[in-house]
């Protein structure tokens, strides 16, 4: 055996964690060796404050999805051709517009929600948290929390993408903590944000994601993902600062697409081996749509009622960050996402010097 | 070996004459001033007729006609009866029934349709036809011919040749097709007993009058399976017809060429899985619930990296057997990384266990643990058993069947399994068997029944101290390294390597001297298993026929095959 091959495990701090237990559950401080401990998304979704029937926030009820809204606009289709009818409205969908909606859309009207205030103020169209924390910045959730296909268990957004977390590797995000002292309390970490490279650890049934894992960074076409920003743990509760772009893989349905979210920050509550929270930020508009069409085609929105031309206007009324230049019309959207992630090994490139950026190196 | 023992013989009678000068200088020539004994005289092993294994027979046929050809079909040998310590020795006391024989003709049928079909007819036949809907009684002899050699381990008698040219002829008249005849021929040769059955066959050894040998066939197939667990190679059949393999310097360069060839990892890695009982892995399971992280790929990789640790260090680096119970070198892959609670990067990697780790050597390995563990938790009476019986070759007896378990299972709150087994073991009928068993199973207890590493059980620290035939220890590496240096280790290996070669259970009536010599010579060249394997592969006792088991008629009983037959075939 050539053991200077397994050196650069264990320069980089990627030693064993068998001593230090970092598996097992403990109410003891824990100490990650050599300060660092990674973490890999399994769940990754909008977040959607539902109440069991849905009056409160939906009291006018759910929207319309492409074959609710055909009835309605072409009650005479069978009279019309195919360019008149479907075909519009597939033209529409692959290019809206922000003209007023002829048809109505029912936009959350409930004063709660899940997120994060991320403007520091509290406005009269923000949200307050369950926990009574007012402030919150969520105009997705405005825009999407009374349409079927975004409400779980069973919207048919929620399913694809629960199972294209886990099951795709272009969608294998993940964050590491470095300069860790007290993974309960700590003024000040590290956070670097890593696409790995391999297949998700899961327990036999291939549903259940297990920590212990080990991954490798993509810093080939995984470079441009690559991010790092800092933050603070306290009462295990990790909260990062800003970043200011991060671009989130998004595959559904076999199809490669993205989510750009600026001022990205994570609140995620740590143990040694899973990280769950809110990813909150403001998704850019037209890269949450492009998105949702280029994953879902009719036949998928139409089963989770979701119309992609009512959507689009409903996101660009709704946006409230970053306002183009020119036009001055925001293109930017506040947002939340519930993300769930379990501990896993991030193997840096062999060679790589400690602390060195795995992509600029 | 066989010329230097008699040589030495020689020199004892000449000391008897009182030339002692003369002698002191012999030896001291003859042995290269080492003082190591000769091998026992009388040493040989008895004429055996086994069934191919399962890995054997596919082994041959991807030797023979591709890799591809024998993973399409299944090796359709049984299963064999695991005997005293080796499934390989069951294979020695082991029958076909009809059912079995069927399905050996099925997997016949199926090797044969591919070998002649437009993928491979192209390079796996010698010639072509003279037209493809034709008899051609030329080119069909050239192939069975030479593939029946390396079928049959030996060249086929042109009687042989022509019954089967005969079928092929037959069979493609009436199917106006060359090929499917052929097929039909090499299907019949695929199913014939010395196809599936190693059948040693004996002749007068003209070194050792009154005594008999090995035929050079059965030399050249008990050497092959024996290191390559596949049938002969061209160049060792060439060995065997030319006479070489009968000679010292023959037989040393086909044990050289042998040794230093791939195939020796592919068939150390069968013996080493044998010896170790892996078969286990087949249907080792565990509680998806207690153990959610093992899968059958995590089990599957547990097997790979002891295998992959083995061969390391064996043959890659050629290192002492007894380091393979303290060597804190491995492989590690993706699935077992999280077992053992460390990061791995993908495909199998080096891994060393560091200094602090507790694990160190096959024990400590997830492969031991957990297949020698309940489906919900660990077993130290199960993983002591195994110690004893796979690594030193000890019996271990059964629990007496009517065995009662309710005061282990059902042991009221107690957290620890040393706890547990000492209520079981109130009872005296119990108490003795687990004293072979549980103070060396019970320093394990740092590792649960997966295989994982845990420093309490139900809140209660462990106490690993424990005791291994006299030696007392106090941690797991006490216990590795009392079986590292454990003067059974050695031995068992040379017992069961022994067995393996010559294709049967050891006998300690015939073969305690042999095996006394070969471990003597074992740890005089550093327990190093190459040097194992040359001397066991060069002995007097690997070709040497045990007197009284010469007879023909045990090979004719076996298979149906007339004596004479046998010996005809074999000249």
């Amino acid at each position: 055996m050539n053991v200077k091959r397994i050196k650069p495990l264990a320069v980089l701090g990627l030693t064993t964690l068998v001593t230090t237990g970092v598996l097992a559950e403990t109410s003891a401080p824990f100490v990650p060796e050599d300060g660092r401990i990674g973490y890999v998304m399994t769940n990754l979704f909008w977040a959607v404050y539902q109440t069991p029937d849905g009056k409160e926030e939906c009291p006018q009820g759910y929207n319309d999805g492409p074959r609710e809204q055909f009835a309605k606009l072409f009650p005479n289709h069978e009279q019309m051709t195919v360019e008149e009818t479907q075909l519009k409205q597939e033209i529409e969908t692959w290019h809206p517009t922000t003209e007023p909606d002829p048809l109505p859309f029912y936009d959350v009207e409930g004063p709660l929600s899940w997120g994060l205030n991320l403007d520091g103020e509290v406005g009269p169209n923000d949200f307050t948290h369950p926990d009574g924390t007012e402030g919150i910045d969520n105009e997705v959730y405005r825009a999407v929390g009374c349409i079927i296909g975004f409400r779980g268990p069973d919207g048919v957004e929620v399913i694809f993408q629960d199972k294209a977390i886990t099951d795709r590797r272009y969608n294998r995000m993940m964050i590491e903590l470095g300069d860790v002292d007290d993974l309960a309390n700590d003024d000040h970490v590290t956070i670097s944000i890593y696409r790995g490279l391999d297949t998700l650890l899961t327990d036999a049934t291939g549903l259940k994601a297990m920590p212990g894992g080990s991954q490798r960074i993509d810093t080939h076409w995984g470079a441009g993902l690559v991010r790092h920003t800092e933050g603070k743990i306290v009462d295990s509760v990790l909260t990062t600062e800003p970043v200011a772009d991060m671009v989130m893989p998004w595959m559904n349905l076999g199809v490669p697409t993205i989510q750009i979210f600026r001022d990205a920050r994570f609140q995620l509550e740590l143990t040694p081996t899973s990280a769950n929270g809110l990813l909150a930020g403001y998704a850019d508009v037209e890269s949450y749509y492009k998105q949702l069409i280029r994953n879902d085609s009719t036949h998928h929105l139409s089963n989770g009622q979701i119309s992609g031309v009512s959507l689009y206007k409903a996101l660009s009324r709704l946006a409230d960050a970053y306002p183009d230049p020119e036009t001055g019309a925001k293109t930017a959207i506040s947002t939340a996402l519930d993300v769930k992630m379990t501990q896993v090994y991030i193997v840096h490139p062999p060679g790589e010097a400690e602390g060195a950026d795995p992509v600029t190196r | 070996m066989l010329i230097l023992s008699q040589k030495i013989q020689h020199v004892f009678k000449a000391a008897k004459s009182g030339r002692y000068l003369v002698v002191l200088i012999t030896i001291f020539a003859f042995s290269g001033c080492s003082r190591e004994a000769p091998e026992p005289s009388g040493s040989a092993s008895p004429l055996r007729v086994r069934l191919l294994t399962g890995e054997q027979y596919s082994n041959t046929i991807g030797h023979i006609f591709g890799a591809d050809i024998s993973g399409s079909v299944m090796a359709p040998l049984p299963p064999l009866a695991r005997t005293d310590g080796l499934l390989a020795s069951g294979a020695a006391f082991v029958g076909v029934t009809s059912d079995q024989v069927q399905q050996i003709q099925q997997a016949a049928a199926s090797i044969a349709a591919k070998v002649v079909d437009e993928y491979h007819r192209d390079f796996l036949l010698p010639c072509e036809p003279v037209s493809k809907t034709e008899a051609d009684a030329a080119c069909a002899a050239e192939f069975l011919r030479q593939t029946g050699r390396l079928l049959y381990r030996r060249p086929m008698a042109e009687s042989e040749v022509s019954d089967l040219v005969n079928v092929a002829n037959t069979a493609a008249e009436k199917t106006e097709d060359f090929y499917a005849g052929l097929s039909m021929a090499l299907e019949g040769l695929l199913i014939s007993p010395e196809v599936v059955f190693i059948i040693d066959v004996a002749e007068a050894d003209p070194n050792r009058p009154g005594e008999e040998r090995l035929d050079a066939y059965s030399l050249a197939s008990r050497l092959s399976f024996f290191l390559w667990n596949s049938a002969p190679d061209d160049a060792l059949l060439l060995a065997a017809e030319s006479g070489e393999l009968h000679t010292d310097a023959g037989l040393t360069q086909a044990v050289d060429r042998m040794l230093a060839s791939s195939r020796i990892e592919e068939g150390m890695r069968a013996f080493f899985d044998d010896m170790m009982a892996f078969d286990e892995f087949d249907s080792l399971a565990k509680d998806p619930v207690i153990y959610p992280m093992v899968t059958g790929a995590t089990l599957a990789d547990a097997r790979e990296q002891t295998l992959r640790t083995v061969i390391d260090h064996l043959l890659t680096r050629q290192l002492d057997y007894r380091d393979l119970f303290t060597t804190r070198e491995t492989f590690m892959s993706m699935s077992l990384g999280a077992l053992y609670g460390v990061p791995t990067t993908n495909g199998w990697v080096p891994y060393q266990f560091p200094e602090d780790s507790p694990r160190s050597g096959l024990l400590t390995q997830v492969s031991f643990l957990a297949a020698h563990s309940h489906a919900v938790r660990s077993s130290p009476t199960l993983r002591g058993k195994a110690l004893r019986e796979l690594f030193l070759c000890q019996k271990v007896p059964p629990p007496p069947p009517d065995v009662d378990f309710s005061a282990l299972e059902d042991a009221g709150d107690v957290p620890t399994a040393r706890e547990r087994l000492k209520v079981h073991n109130t009872n005296p009928s119990c108490a003795g068997c687990h004293l072979i068993t549980d103070p060396m199973g019970l320093s394990l207890e740092n590792f649960d029944g997966a295989g994982r590493y845990r420093e309490t059980e139900d809140g209660a620290v462990l106490d690993i101290r424990g005791e291994l035939d006299g030696t007392v220890y106090d941690d797991i590496q006490g216990l590795t390294v009392a079986m590292r240096n454990h003067p059974k280790l050695s031995a068992c290996l040379v017992n069961r390597l022994y067995a393996y070669g010559t294709g049967g259970p050891v006998s300690l009536r015939y073969d305690r001297d042999v095996l006394a010599y070969f471990t003597e010579r074992f740890a005089a060249n550093g327990y190093r298993l190459s040097e194992l394997l040359h001397d066991i592969a060069l002995s007097q006792a690997f070709t040497a026929v045990r007197q009284g088991e010469t007879s023909n008629q045990t090979v004719a009983d076996a298979t149906g095959l007339i004596p004479s037959q046998i010996a005809q075939n074999h000249q």
